[in-house]
């Protein structure tokens, strides 16, 4: 498959937090968001993919291009956004993006100033004087500027309002609906994830947990919830990660079908969320 | 390159203006030394350097600019582009407003300080040092970041001071090699001495080969710094 990003067994060591050969592939035309806990290492994966910080192993390629080798031109066909949008915060809007226009060849002036339009900023504002989702909006406009081919967003729904957040994820639709665009999508709110995502790679302790399309995750992952007697030895196989109460057992399981099949009617298996899926991997304590 | 400076003046354009009348101000005033005007000519450029430098660091932008199509060499000319042009400007207003006042106020009080400024040995002395200057601050920015960079800097600044005077006692009173430079007549106006300095290094060695050197100086001193920055700012992590 054609990919816009291949990233093959990334190391990064910073002493007292490690990333670990992380591998994952996001095709052409696709969607895929990165979870996990904080600190578990998508930021550092996004800085690594924007050469930000230097990595110890591993090889990152965007379209093709090594990210190193070809920085320039890898960067040119990545819109970003950090999760604390840094600009100068004494300009105004319309300065602070002459800041930034002319380091891209394919800048659309004019598709920039619809974007800060349709987002309600007020061009002659100062950055300072914007509120954090303001600034966010202000970030993804610069982002969805310059005729990128692939969006990186880290966190990018976090301090905007409900009615903005649905108007990026159907925004973040429409863009990979031009041929051969793509967005990777760091994120803690997993339902926008359910809404738009394609793919999802669970990132935990600096190792990749799973990275799979979303719909066989959502189709095989699920929340097994019984009695004790659930947690049998020939069971505990099932499971990835379990919660007990006192006369309750929680438990994940990555084969929904083979879960049914076993306990029949002595338990409940519900469709996991990917909120379930990263609270139990996050906190259950792990099985298997 | 030009687009890195272009954002940094749209950063700083104002306060960089501000400095700059604050300086022609200043030489207004009948000061009879050369040595208050050299160093606050010094303190204009350091200013007006760290003023890009200071935005940045404040806005943490540095990871903005770094995560654009450019690559960290490009940076780094950038900000040596911006030095250049920094001292190119600086020496306008220091030598602007120096001729100007002298041409405007034709008082001895004003011609003893600035006449020794508008010479060839004051030029050459204001490039040579504005860019050991730059050299050396930009070579500490991309090594320690701003903070470390100016702990380190001014006080570095002094200890080289001494270490100079300390170098001139020796060579010209225990090992008598040259002809000693710190007399009481140098101690009225260090500014006027130094100048006289650079003018009897020119007598020496002649006008072509002092241009020479001067200019072999200053590339040797800016291409060092430049290679170590580009450098040290290759493995700056954001």
């Amino acid at each position: 498959m054609d990919n816009a990003l291949d990233v093959r067994n990334l190391a990064k060591d910073y002493g007292d937090f490690r990333l670990r050969d992380v591998s994952f592939s996001l095709p052409r035309g696709y969607i895929m968001g990165l979870i996990g806990p904080n600190g578990a290492g998508k930021t550092t994966t996004i800085k690594l993919i924007l050469n930000l910080i230097r990595r110890d192993a591993g090889e990152i390629r965007v379209f093709g291009l090594d990210n190193l080798a070809r920085e320039v031109e890898v960067k040119s066909r990545i819109g970003f956004v950090h999760d604390t949008p840094c600009f100068f915060e004494h300009l105004t809007l319309q300065n602070v993006a002459k800041t930034i226009a002319p380091f891209y060849r394919d800048w659309d002036e004019v598709l920039f100033r619809r974007l800060i339009h349709d987002f309600g900023l007020p061009p002659r504002k100062r950055f300072a004087k914007l509120s954090r989702g303001m600034k966010m909006k202000f970030a993804l406009a610069t982002a969805l500027s310059h005729k990128s081919d692939l969006l990186i967003l880290d966190e990018p729904t976090s301090g905007l309002d409900p009615v903005f957040r649905r108007d990026l994820l159907s925004r973040l639709l429409g863009f990979i609906q031009d041929e051969g665009k793509s967005v990777l999508f760091s994120t803690h709110i997993t339902a926008d994830l359910e809404r738009i995502a394609d793919f999802i790679t669970f990132v935990r302790d600096g190792k990749i947990v799973f990275s799979s399309p979303k719909d066989e995750i959502l189709g095989a992952w699920a929340v097994v919830k019984g009695g004790p007697e659930i947690l049998a030895s020939e069971n505990l196989s099932l499971f990835k990660a379990v919660r007990r109460r006192e006369f309750v057992v929680q438990a994940l399981t990555a084969d929904a079908a083979e879960a049914r099949r076993r306990l029949g009617s002595g338990a409940i298996v519900e469709q996991a969320t990917l909120e379930d899926i990263m609270f139990y991997l996050s906190k259950g304590n792990g099985h298997a | 390159m030009l687009k890195l400076c272009a954002k940094d003046y749209l950063a700083s354009r104002w306060l960089w203006l501000a400095t700059s009348l604050m300086y022609a101000l200043y030489v207004v005033q009948p000061l009879r030394l050369c040595v208050i005007l050299m160093a606050l000519g010094a303190l204009l450029l350091l200013a007006n350097l760290n003023l890009p430098l200071f935005f940045e660091d404040k806005n943490k932008t540095e990871t903005l600019y770094a995560s654009l199509p450019l690559a960290r060499a490009d940076i780094v000319r950038g900000r040596y582009l911006l030095a250049g042009l920094l001292l190119a400007g600086g020496g306008f207003v220091i030598f602007g407003s120096a001729a100007a006042v002298n041409t405007l106020f034709r008082s001895p009080a004003y011609q003893n300080c600035l006449s020794p400024i508008l010479s060839v040995e004051g030029v050459v002395g204001y490039l040579l040092g504005g860019g050991f200057l730059c050299a050396a601050f930009l070579l500490l920015y991309h090594k320690l970041g701003l903070g470390r960079s100016s702990l380190v800097f001014y006080p570095g600044l002094l200890v080289l001071l001494a270490a100079t005077a300390g170098l001139e006692r020796v060579a010209s009173g225990t090992l008598k090699i040259i002809p000693p430079m710190v007399t009481p007549a140098f101690l009225k106006d260090p500014g006027r001495g130094v100048i006289a300095g650079i003018g009897s290094v020119r007598s020496a060695l002649g006008m072509p080969l002092f241009s020479l050197s001067a200019v072999a100086f200053f590339t040797a001193m800016v291409i060092v710094s430049f290679r170590l920055s580009i450098r040290f700012y290759e493995r700056r992590e954001f």
